[in-house]
């Protein structure tokens, strides 16, 4: 994956489009210790999307992509345990899924999707 | 079954204890908020806050193509005496929306561990229909018979009212012509085809900002030009206020950002006096529902199946972080 350049990875994703491609992207872009990130679905008739990251020396690349998901997961999981409080506050109910605190969602449900 | 419920909410969320290092600009994460605005048996507002326009994109990518749903995909003929060719008819089943509450007991066909068909991962249908008696007879919804026990069923739209519709029409029979056929239905997403789409639509937008300096305007403009800008909004965003004869912004949220009014004030040689904006840090969003889920439904599992994918990258990178090392 590392090229001739250091610290330098390009990571190819199958099975998956822009959906995940820009949202990764996007928040390496934020962290402070990346120096390059872009990303590339090199076909549209072909699933996948290539990422590739250029860190400055102070963490793997591989490691940067990897604080990115557990990040953006996070926020994702806040973000659901939000949604839930709110529609639990307006109709008395819950849609389904335990509720019980943020982290409760973070690896909840996988296994029926 | 219930009716239209409008519900508007000022703050309905509570502080999370969260952890406290999530709040840090460097992971470029505020905290997120979302609001329901409002919900209704077919369509969702909320808003998303704090969060970045990728996320939000992918969210609405998400809600259009990657929530599972039921759809029929095999269509067997057995007889088709009918006007119109078979797969015609196939493709028109294959897009009613069936009700699909239980959709996370089935597999995917291809992931099954069963040969062909099996009830963990396939609904059957028998359609069924002779027009014997009259000149012609209409083929609904209500001729598709399950021939199991799942609730997989056509969905039976309620309309405000509380009053059920009237089901969808697949076609019409002319005398003495038959329809019989066993249908399959299996789960899918929308990537595959557009029919296993749980949205009718799935709107994102930023909220615009619309402001006006109402004394430029009120001062240089005369009464018959302020009736006139505010005319020209196609969405009504601005009102005359005929006891003050003044223009007002009435409703910043229909604006369009077309900046119509921009270039009126632009003609008129009152450059600072409009400005249309977006606000970049937050999103509506309208889903409305084909009936297959309920919309609060949606938005929660394309969540979900949002934070599925980027654990499993995690998980995947942290693999190949430690080996490079």
């Amino acid at each position: 994956m590392d090229s001739k350049i250091r610290n330098h990875a390009t990571i190819t994703i199958q099975q998956e489009d822009h959906t995940i491609g820009n949202i990764i992207r996007m928040q390496l872009l934020k962290d402070p210790r990346v120096r390059f990130s872009g990303y590339r679905k090199p076909h549209p008739l072909e699933n996948k999307v290539e990422i590739k990251v250029q860190t400055n020396g102070e963490i793997n690349p591989a490691t940067a992509v990897e604080q990115v998901c557990t990040n953006t997961h996070e926020h994702m999981a806040l973000n659901a345990y939000r949604m839930d409080q709110n529609y639990q506050n307006q109709h008395g109910s819950t849609l389904g899924r335990t509720m019980g605190g943020p982290s409760s969602y973070m690896t909840h449900g996988y296994s029926q999707m | 079954m219930y009716g239209m419920e409008q519900i508007n909410t000022a703050t309905g969320f509570a502080n999370a204890k969260f952890g406290s290092s999530k709040g840090q600009g460097a992971k470029g994460f505020d905290e997120p908020e979302i609001r329901i605005l409002e919900l209704s048996k077919y369509v969702i507002k909320f808003e998303l806050l704090n969060t970045d326009l990728s996320v939000a994109n992918s969210l609405r990518r998400i809600i259009i193509a990657e929530v599972p749903t039921m759809a029929i995909d095999l269509v067997e003929v057995k007889e088709n005496t009918s006007a119109l060719h078979d797969e015609f008819i196939a493709h028109r089943l294959g897009l009613i929306p069936l009700q699909s509450f239980n959709v996370d007991q089935f597999n995917l066909s291809d992931q099954c561990a069963c040969s062909s068909m099996c009830a963990q991962c396939s609904v059957q249908f028998k359609l069924h229909a002779v027009c014997s008696d009259r000149d012609q007879m209409e083929v609904n919804t209500r001729h598709i018979q399950p021939l199991s026990d799942a609730p997989i069923i056509p969905v039976q739209y309620v309309n405000d009212k509380g009053i059920e519709e009237d089901p969808i029409l697949i076609m019409k029979l002319s005398k003495n012509q038959q329809l019989d056929m066993n249908l399959v239905a299996r789960k899918g997403n929308g990537k595959i085809h557009a029919k296993w789409s749980p949205v009718a639509t799935c709107q994102m937008r930023k909220e615009p900002i619309v402001e006006i300096d109402q004394d430029k305007i009120n001062r240089d403009l005369d009464i018959e030009k302020r009736k006139e800008f505010v005319a020209l909004c196609p969405r009504e965003v601005f009102a005359f206020n005929d006891y003050r004869n003044a223009v007002e912004i009435e409703n910043s949220d229909k604006c369009i950002q077309c900046i119509e009014c921009l270039r009126f004030a632009q003609a008129n040689n009152l450059e600072r006096a409009v400005k249309i904006a977006e606000r970049e840090d937050k999103f509506v969003f309208t889903v409305e529902s084909t009936g297959v889920l309920t919309p609060e439904d949606i938005v929660s599992r394309a969540l979900q199946i949002l934070m599925r994918k980027l654990y499993e990258l995690g998980t995947q990178m942290k693999k190949y972080g430690v080996n490079a090392d």
